[in-house]
This record gives structure tokens, C-alpha cells and sequence, in this order.
């Protein structure tokens, strides 16, 4: 071991509030630990809002024929239910844990644009807040978040909604392409001597293609957008089916999005998991390159697979064959990580700190949703269960079970080198198995709904056997999770103040953002140690059995 | 068999679904479909029990700091794991394929050479409309078809895109405005089964609900030959004022009763109103109190419903009613 | 790996590269559905309004405002400012008057009652060419500044490159209007 350093006094990193010009420090930062915490508490804060959407929908479908909330007003929720949860809290928290962690971890001293990355993140926030305003002028949006025309065009929409859904999106999608681009660069031009692209972090690999699916899927969105507002606003016919439309252009192009945005949602917290498994398993991960060239295959097929949201459409049975086959294809790169990770685990010596619970469930949660998923990709099984509950549960399962359990390892795995100080352990405990318990009660049993001929977006439903008690027993699920979610913030709040000292390297792990101090230096590194294979510090601290790449 | 392993499945998860019964809306589970669901959740499984048994088997014990063997990989093994998923799903891709181009029952874009559609379904925000070509007859929301035949439904839309979904009588299929899409659906015994629309479609999209009715072939042509007829005339004080009142007003520039001036086309069909059994695609049972509820208030009924709240006068409700239910 | 090429890039001109390969996909989406809906024009107007050769010339000025720029920042990486400012101003005036030619010939559609609400064609064709012009706009925007900030005598040889990434951009937008013009106008030739 080499001389581990005395854990120093707790610095203050970020600007307090209390003091006088603090705001304008916050304001006008451009550093990336300024702007991923910025990011993080914007996304965490609508991940709330998003939650108390989700909490009013549930407590409207708890019992049948229930009138506590109209159907426009339940039309509005589930929208931006929709919208909030991938535009405003999935994908850009992981954009800005990539902003905190990747220039930490390839041992830069900051994102290659600093002043553009500012720009994004205030993007997102603006993006927000028109998206929000909507319910001040008149009506949220209620086509749902993939707004299919001609429901989301005059004559059937009948509120301004719409209008802010295309400008909010079109402004954070721009924010986000910004990001994309930015973390590209960094990850190109600012990477410590020594580390090659074949050395890169499994979390920095992963947000590397991810930024290339976002930066040739938004470009897609924008351009729907722009042609659905030019419908709405000035007249054009892009969806005006009596013109001459089809409105299955709009599915398309907005698919042609719309899928790789899913693996935009889930490669990070694939590079999160395969950080925080070896780590807390003390073994190296099982197949780098399996797992790093999965990723690839991914990205590319990505692009491949939209029409699988289009089965019921009618395109034609050699699209559907084509885009069945891609998709199933999709699940064996997938399923490699799946395997690597459990075999990661194997063999290992399991510590299970919070982090590490939240990471296993992903592990079985995700392969629940994945298997799901490969379903979908089978036409006429998709035809039988498509706008269900079954999707529903599945996409939870992907997104919740997934992506958020793995973004709430990743929270409890650098939260201390974020604040210098541990997030509490027992309250952890707490924080977990409330919120693994709550999502499994809430979204398992919509599987069976889907299955007893449930369909999504819809507002009440009749008395069906059964129905009443399995929605109830979801809606019960729902609030054991919401409770979860909040312990979790009081745990932040808690222990950023209360915490224990973290010290540099709290979980003895082996990635460059563990060589600097916590929180690290404005600058991030006094010196970045010598970078000679994927494991930097564990070379430092174990010369005489070195990683030979 | 079928049933038995899903009744098997679902107890897995908990849930009490058993047989399809009168007025079903349970996804049957049958050949491919079977499999499919088997070797899922053989695959979670798979991933579970291994989970669950790396971190019972590989904890680390208290106080234990040491390194577990530092294991890079194994290529071997990371090839195996590629190469059975792949073949699992090609099998998988290969079964459904078969399924979906060799089955009668498979829907899809444009209708089959030489399967003429039985009934043409239109849907409409937030209603549905029933034309059975052949037969010439017209009918809303409620619909019949014969027992253990295959039933061809070419699939339109009027306004924005929606879905007919017979969950216990085939697969979905989207109603999409400018094209015609088909699915087929199949009672496989006779009973009421429970329907709703697929796409999301607008405030209403919750109650859009089609009742089909499946009946043996000689029921089926009997209720043929009752749609084929006229509604009776009304004979009684209160239904001659409702029928009065019905044709000197905008009722019949949405509505159509066959027989009358009635010809609407932007809303249900009524000529049979009286012997349907719900109200509002689903929203309420077929009874006097219902009716008169939702004629007093439709938007309070069914929110968002296209037909506007006219004030009707309590005595002006008695005899809609009265002359709607004599429409049978 | 080619990543040692990357790893000693530009990084104005590598964020530029990004950026235009990203921006290929919104272009690619909005002159696909010009293609689409080539054959669901239905009663409006059609191409048949539109003459290739009114737009001839200002096309080509466009295209060789391409070597223009290219001469500029030849000139600058050689160290002639006074080059670089001439053939940059060249590149303004071409870029200009392709603007003034779009401006003409939207002019004289709107005469004709043929705007983005007109149909079919009316909506793909201002779409595409609305932010095709919208590009050469702004870069028209950023082409000025330079031509400002030079005239400061704040650019020196070493920025070169940077300046090159700003050529990029200007080389993408003439690039794109190859392809709307081939779609729109050359395609536009034969008939339907």
C-alpha cells in the first residue's frame, strides 16, 4: 500500500448560500462540478414533481369508476408525467453525473467547453420551466409525451400544451445535444497520459457512446418538433391527413428518436453498474471488452429498432419482420452485460453497502424489463399486448428498476467524494429496501393487469374481476416508493452536513476520481497518478501484482 | 393445457386470474405465446437464482478486508453466454414468424387477397362503428359475431388514430385516419367479451369500450334478422313526445335511426339503442336511471364526450327515454 | 487507433466536426420529408413553380463562396491578414447575394400566394430551404464578425485554426445546398 494520506478537515466546495454574492457564483459557474451538482438537484427536484404526478394518477386509478380527477386532468398528468421522468430527471441526471464524474475520471481538469456546458445546463432549466409554464397558460400538454398526430394538431387538441411541449423539448434538446458534444470532446482531447481509449473507465466508455446515440437521435426530435410546430403554429400540413399526410411519418420520425432515446436512458447507468459491482466485489470486472464492445454493438443497433413501437400500425409485414429481427438482436449484447456483471460478483467478496444493493436489484430488475422487452420485439406477441399495462410495467422496469436504481448506487458510490463526507449507511439500508420493496409491490402486479386486457392512458376503468384490488395494491406500492425517494433526499441533507469524513479513496477503488481529494481541488487534480491500465490505483497501491492492461 | 400452466404462471404472480368467463377480457395463453412466456421467465429466473446465489455463497464475512482473486475473464464462458441468448432468440424469431405468416388470425396492414372484410369498424372520438358489409347492417359500440369462425374487421378511422383490442378474440390492430388496417378475431366458445381501445386517443380514451357478443350461428342469424328490421314505433304518450322532440331538434344531424330523418353519422347509431346493454361505449349499464342521468348532463356522465350538455328539462329527459328504450 | 489523430485535434474544429455531423441528421430528416411527400402534393401548388435557372447563379455563388473561404484561410495560415480579410469579405458578398437570391425568390412565390401554409409542397419547400437559409444566416453572422474582429488586427497565423473550424461550417451549408438543390430544383426537372 502506499502512504495513505491522513484524512484532511472537511473543505467546503461549492459556494454556501449564506454567503453575499454565492448565487452569482452558482449563477455564472462554468466549472463541471458546479454544473453537474446543478444538474443533479434540478433533475432530483423534478423527479419529485414527476413522483407527485405519479402519486395523483395512482390514487385516481386505486378503485374503479373513481371521479378524483377529470380525464383532462389526468390527460395533462400522464403527459407530463411522461415528458418530466425522460426529459427532465433520467436523462439529464445522467448527463450531469457524466459532468461530475467523467473529467474526474479521465483525470481532466475540466469539460473541454466550460463556458458551453454552462449553456446546456441552463437550457435544461429553461426547458423546465416552458414546459411547466404550460399549466399557467392555459393547459399542460395532453397528447401524451410521443404527441402521435392528428391528436396532438388542431382540431383535436385544445389547448396551448402542445405548443410548449415542442418549444420546451426543442430548447433542452438543444441543451442536450450541447452536452453530448461537449463530454465527446473531453473524452478525445483530455484524457491523462497513458490512458488510451481501450483504458477508459467502463462509465466514461459508456457516456462516450452514449453521447454519440444522442447526438445522431436528438437531431431527430428537433426536427419533428419543428415540423409539428410548424403545423400548429403556422399553418403547415406536415400530419394534415386531408393534405395528403400520413400520420405514420410522425411515428417514424419520432421513433427514429424515440428508441435510441431508451438506450440514451440506460447506457450510463450501465456504466455506473459496471463501476460500482467490482468495486464493492474487490475483483476486477469480468470481460472489459465484452462489456465495453457490447456497448458498441448497441449504439449502432439502436438506430435499428424504432418500428418495434409500430406493430399495430400497419407498415407491412417485411418492415415488421425487419425490425422484430434488430430488435431481438438487440438483447444478446445486452445479455452479455447481464452475464459479466453477475460473473463479476462471482468468486468476489461481496460488501453490501447501499450502493451494492441498489446495483444487484438492478442486475434483476433490469433483466425483468429486458425480458419484457424482447417480448415487445416478437410482432404478434407485441399485437396482443401492446398499450397495456404489460407496457407499463415493462418500461418501469427498464427505467425505474433500472436506470434510477442504478443512478441511486451511483448517488450513494461518489455522493462521498461530492461532499467529503459518507451518506449514512443505516438510513441507506432504509432508503433501499423501501423503495425495492414499494417499486416491485407498485409495478409487478401491472404485468398481470396488462395481461387481464388493461390498456395504458386511460383515466378510470370498469369493474373488472380483480382489477379494483390489483390497482389498489399498485397504488400502495407507489407511496412505499415515494417514501423511499424521500428518505433518500433527507439523507442527503442529513449527511452532507452530519456525515462521517469520507477521505480520499472511502471504498478503496480504482479510478482516477479516487487519486484527488474529497470534494476535489476547483482544478481537480494536484497530480494525476500514472495511468499504465484500466486500474490505475489499485497499480499504485499494488506494484507487485500490477494489472498487465 | 393452456390454462393450465397460466393458471400455474399467474399464481406465480399472485394473481387470481383463472379461465376466461362470460364478459372476458383476459389475453388467452396458447402455442407460441406459451412458450415465449415460459422461456422468460426461465431466463429471470436463471438471472435471480444466480444473483441470489453470488451473494449468499460470495459475501464478504465480517471484517473481512481482503482482495478476492483478481479474475480478468474468461472467453470461453463470454462466448457461451453470447451464443446461447442469440440461438434462444433465434428459435424465439423463428416461432413467432411462422406463427404470424402461416396463421389465419394474424392482423396486419391492408386486407388479405380474397378475405373480404365481414365488418368494417370506424372509429370515432370516442365511439365505435360497426358496418357489416355483407349483411348490410349498422351498428354502434355493441356488436355480434358467430361462434369458431374467422371474423375479418377492416379497421378505419374518422378522426385521430385509435385501436380495437378484443383481448380474448385476437390481436390489436390501430385505426389509423387516411389507411385501412385489419385484424381477425375468433370466439372460440359463446359469451360476452369485453373490448376497449388501444390508442391513446383523446380526454375520453378510457371509455371507448366495444362489447362484442358471440353467439352460435343460428342465434347470429336471428340477431341478423333483428337488426335488418325496423325499430317499433313508439306507442306510448310519454315516447311520441320523446320521438317528437328527437326529430325536431339537432339530435338528428349527429345521430342516425334507421327508418326515420334521423342520418347523423358523427355519432352512435340508435335504431337498436333499446336492446344494447351499455351506455356511452361502456361508461354505463343500459338502464332507465343511467339513461336519463346522461341525457340530463352528458359531460357529467362521460367527461369530454362530444354530445354537449343541452338543459334538457326533466320532463323533456322522461321522454327521450321513454323513446330511446322502445327502440329495440 | 485513430485516436491519436483525434487526441491532437483542433478542439474548436473537433467540437465543430461533432456538431455538423449531428446537424447532418436534422437536415437528413427534413429533406426526407420533402422526398416523402414529393408524391402527396394533392391539389396545391407543385414544383412547377419554382425555376432552376432564376436560381442558378445564386447557387453557384454560393458553391464557390466554398473556395473563397478556403483561399481566406490559406491566406491567414501563410500570414497574409490583408488575403484573408479580401477573400473573407469575397466570402461575405457570395454568401450574401445567394441570401438576396432566396429573399427574390420567396418574394415572388408569396406574389403568387405560394407560403409554407400552401399545400404540401408549400410546407417541405420553406421548411427546407427556411433552414437551409437559416444556416447561411447565422454563418454569414459568424463570417462578419471575423471580417470585424480582423479588421482589429486581433487575428494572427496561429489562429488559423480556429478560423478553419468556422470553413467547416461554412463548407457543410454549402454541401447541404447541394443536396436541396439536387432534390428540390434538379429533381423538380423531371416530371412527376
Amino acid at each position: 500500500m502506499s502512504d495513505v494520506p491522513l484524512i484532511p478537515e472537511h473543505a467546503t466546495q461549492f459556494p454556501q448560500v449564506k454567503r453575499m454574492n454565492a448565487l452569482l457564483e452558482w449563477v455564472a459557474t462554468v466549472d463541471h462540478k458546479q454544473i453537474g451538482m446543478m444538474y443533479l438537484f434540478g433533475t432530483f427536484f423534478f423527479l419529485l414533481v414527476g413522483g407527485v404526478e405519479a402519486l395523483l394518477m395512482r390514487i385516481q386509478l386505486a378503485q374503479p369508476n373513481e371521479h378524483f380527477l377529470s380525464p383532462q386532468d389526468y390527460n395533462q398528468l400522464f403527459t407530463m408525467h411522461g415528458i418530466t421522468m425522460i426529459f427532465l430527471v433520467v436523462m439529464p441526471m445522467l448527463l450531469g453525473l457524466a459532468n461530475y464524474v467523467v473529467p474526474l475520471q479521465i483525470g481532466a481538469r475540466d469539460m473541454a467547453y466550460p463556458r458551453l456546458n454552462a449553456l446546456s445546463v441552463w437550457m435544461f432549466y429553461f426547458g423546465g420551466m416552458i414546459l411547466y409554464a404550460s399549466f399557467l397558460a392555459g393547459g399542460a400538454p395532453d397528447a401524451g409525451w410521443f404527441a402521435y398526430v392528428p391528436l396532438s394538431t388542431p382540431p383535436y387538441t385544445t389547448n396551448v400544451g402542445m405548443d410548449y411541449y415542442g418549444i420546451g423539448l426543442l430548447v433542452s434538446g438543444i441543451g442536450t445535444v450541447a452536452t453530448a458534444l461537449n463530454l465527446v470532446a473531453t473524452i478525445f482531447l483530455y484524457r491523462a497520459p497513458g490512458m488510451t481509449m481501450r483504458r477508459l473507465p467502463l462509465f466514461t466508455w459508456m457516456v462516450l457512446f452514449n453521447s454519440f446515440i444522442i447526438l445522431f437521435a436528438m437531431p431527430a426530435l428537433n426536427a419533428s418538433l419543428v415540423l409539428l410546430l410548424l403545423d400548429r403554429m403556422l399553418g403547415a400540413h406536415f400530419f394534415d391527413v386531408l393534405a395528403g399526410a400520413s400520420p405514420l411519418l410522425w411515428q417514424h420520425y419520432f421513433w427514429a428518436f424515440g428508441h435510441p432515446e431508451v438506450y440514451i436512458m440506460v447506457l450510463p447507468a450501465w456504466g455506473i453498474i459496471s463501476e460500482v459491482v467490482p468495486v464493492y466485489s474487490r475483483k476486477p470486472i469480468f470481460g472489459y471488452g465484452a462489456v465495453a464492445g457490447s456497448t458498441i454493438a448497441i449504439a449502432f443497433l439502436s438506430f435499428a429498432v424504432w418500428g418495434h413501437h409500430m406493430f399495430t400500425s400497419g407498415m407491412g409485414t417485411l418492415s415488421d419482420l425487419l425490425f422484430s429481427g434488430a430488435s431481438l438482436m438487440i438483447a444478446v449484447p445486452t445479455g452479455i452485460k447481464i452475464f459479466n456483471w453477475i460473473a463479476t460478483a462471482w468468486k468476489g467478496k461481496i460488501h453490501f453497502t447501499t450502493s451494492m444493493l441498489f446495483a444487484l436489484a438492478f442486475i434483476v430488475q433490469f433483466t425483468v424489463g429486458g425480458v419484457t422487452g424482447v417480448q415487445f420485439g416478437i410482432v404478434p406477441f407485441d399485437r396482443l399486448t401492446t398499450d397495456t399495462y404489460y407496457v407499463v410495467a415493462h418500461f418501469h422496469y427498464v427505467l425505474f428498476g433500472g436506470t434510477l436504481f442504478g443512478l441511486f448506487a451511483g448517488f450513494y458510490y461518489w455522493f462521498p467524494k461530492a461532499f467529503g463526507r459518507m451518506l449514512s449507511e443505516r438510513l441507506g439500508k432504509w432508503n433501499f429496501w423501501l423503495m425495492f420493496v414499494g417499486f416491485n409491490t407498485a409495478f409487478f402486479v401491472q404485468h398481470a393487469l396488462g395481461w387481464m386486457g388493461m390498456t395504458r392512458r386511460i383515466w378510470t376503468y370498469p369493474d373488472y374481476p380483480n382489477w379494483g384490488l390489483y390497482n389498489m395494491i399498485s397504488t400502495v406500492g407507489s407511496f412505499i416508493l415515494a417514501a423511499g425517494v424521500l428518505l433518500f433526499a433527507y439523507n442527503v441533507w442529513h449527511s452532507a452536513r452530519h456525515g462521517e469524513l469520507a477521505g480520499e479513496n472511502p471504498w478503496d477503488a480504482w479510478t482516477l476520481e479516487w487519486a484527488t481529494t474529497s470534494p476535489p481541488p476547483h482544478y481537480n487534480f494536484d497530480q494525476v497518478p500514472p495511468v499504465r491500465s484500466r486500474r490505475p490505483l489499485w497499480d499504485l497501491n499494488h506494484p507487485d501484482m500490477a494489472d498487465k492492461d | 393445457m393452456a390454462y393450465l400452466s397460466i393458471g400455474t404462471l399467474l399464481s406465480l404472480l399472485g394473481s387470481g386470474v383463472s379461465v376466461p368467463a362470460a364478459d372476458s377480457n383476459i389475453i388467452p395463453i396458447e402455442g407460441y405465446t406459451e412458450f415465449l412466456l415460459w422461456a422468460s421467465v426461465a431466463v429471470a429466473a436463471l438471472v435471480g437464482v444466480l444473483v441470489i446465489w453470488a451473494i449468499w455463497r460470495y459475501r464478504a464475512r465480517a471484517g473481512d478486508q481482503e482482495y478476492a482473486p483478481q479474475i480478468h475473464g474468461n472467453t470461453p464462458l463470454e462466448i457461451g453466454w453470447t451464443v446461447a441468448p442469440a440461438v434462444l432468440l433465434a428459435v424465439l424469431f423463428g416461432l413467432a414468424t411462422y406463427f404470424q405468416l402461416t396463421s389465419s388470425r394474424s392482423a396486419g396492414a391492408g386486407l388479405p387477397k380474397g378475405r373480404p372484410p365481414d365488418i368494417i369498424v370506424i372509429a370515432h372520438q370516442f365511439w365505435w362503428e360497426f358496418r357489416y358489409p355483407k349483411l348490410g347492417i349498422v351498428t354502434a359500440n355493441e356488436f355480434h359475431i358467430p361462434v369458431k369462425q374467422d371474423i375479418v374487421v377492416q379497421v378505419e378511422s374518422d378522426d385521430v388514430i385509435h385501436d380495437l383490442w378484443m383481448p380474448a378474440l385476437g390481436e390489436k390492430m390501430d385505426a389509423v385516419p387516411g389507411q385501412t388496417n385489419y385484424e381477425v378475431l375468433y370466439a372460440p366458445k359463446p359469451g360476452s367479451y369485453n373490448g376497449a381501445c388501444a390508442e391513446y386517443c383523446g380526454a375520453e380514451h378510457a371509455w371507448m369500450r366495444p362489447y362484442a357478443v358471440a353467439q352460435t350461428p343460428a342465434e347470429f342469424r336471428r340477431w341478423v334478422r333483428h337488426e335488418k328490421t325496423l325499430p317499433a314505433k313508439p306507442t306510448s304518450q310519454l315516447a311520441k313526445a320523446g320521438e317528437k322532440y328527437f326529430m325536431s331538434n339537432t339530435c338528428i344531424d349527429c345521430h342516425t335511426i334507421a327508418g326515420t330523418k334521423a342520418n347523423g353519422r358523427v355519432a352512435p347509431d340508435l335504431t337498436h339503442f333499446g336492446s344494447r346493454k351499455f351506455i356511452g361505449a361502456g361508461v354505463m349499464t343500459n338502464r332507465t336511471q343511467n339513461l336519463k342521468a346522461f341525457l340530463k348532463d352528458p359531460q357529467a356522465v362521460k367527461p369530454g364526450i362530444l354530445m354537449p350538455d343541452f338543459h334538457l328539462s326533466d320532463q323533456q329527459v322522461n321522454e327521450l327515454t321513454a323513446y330511446l328504450e322502445g327502440l329495440k | 487507433m485513430a485516436t491519436t489523430e483525434l487526441e491532437l485535434m483542433n478542439k474548436n474544429k473537433l467540437g465543430m466536426l461533432i456538431f455538423l455531423a449531428s446537424d447532418v441528421v436534422f437536415f437528413a430528416m427534413l429533406i426526407l420529408s420533402y422526398a416523402y411527400y414529393r408524391h402527396h402534393w394533392g391539389t396545391g401548388p407543385t414544383d412547377s413553380v419554382l425555376d432552376i435557372k432564376e436560381m442558378l447563379p445564386f447557387t453557384l455563388a454560393l458553391w464557390s463562396s466554398s473556395f473563397t473561404i478556403w483561399m481566406s484561410e490559406r491566406s491567414l495560415r501563410r500570414g497574409s491578414i490583408w488575403g484573408m480579410r479580401l477573400w473573407l469579405l469575397l466570402t461575405i458578398l457570395l454568401g450574401g447575394f445567394f441570401l438576396w437570391g432566396e429573399a427574390t425568390e420567396y418574394l415572388k412565390l408569396y406574389s403568387e400566394n405560394v407560403n409554407i401554409a400552401a399545400g404540401m409542397f408549400g410546407s417541405t419547400f420553406f421548411t427546407v430551404t427556411g433552414f437551409h437559409g437559416l444556416h447561411v444566416s447565422v454563418g454569414l453572422v459568424a463570417l462578419l464578425t471575423m471580417f470585424v474582429i480582423s479588421l482589429t488586427g486581433w487575428v494572427k497565423p496561429e489562429h488559423a485554426e480556429n478560423y478553419e473550424a468556422l470553413g467547416y461550417y461554412w463548407h457543410f451549408v454549402d454541401l447541404v445546398w447541394v443536396f436541396v438543390f439536387s432534390i428540390i430544383y434538379v429533381w423538380g426537372l423531371v416530371p412527376q
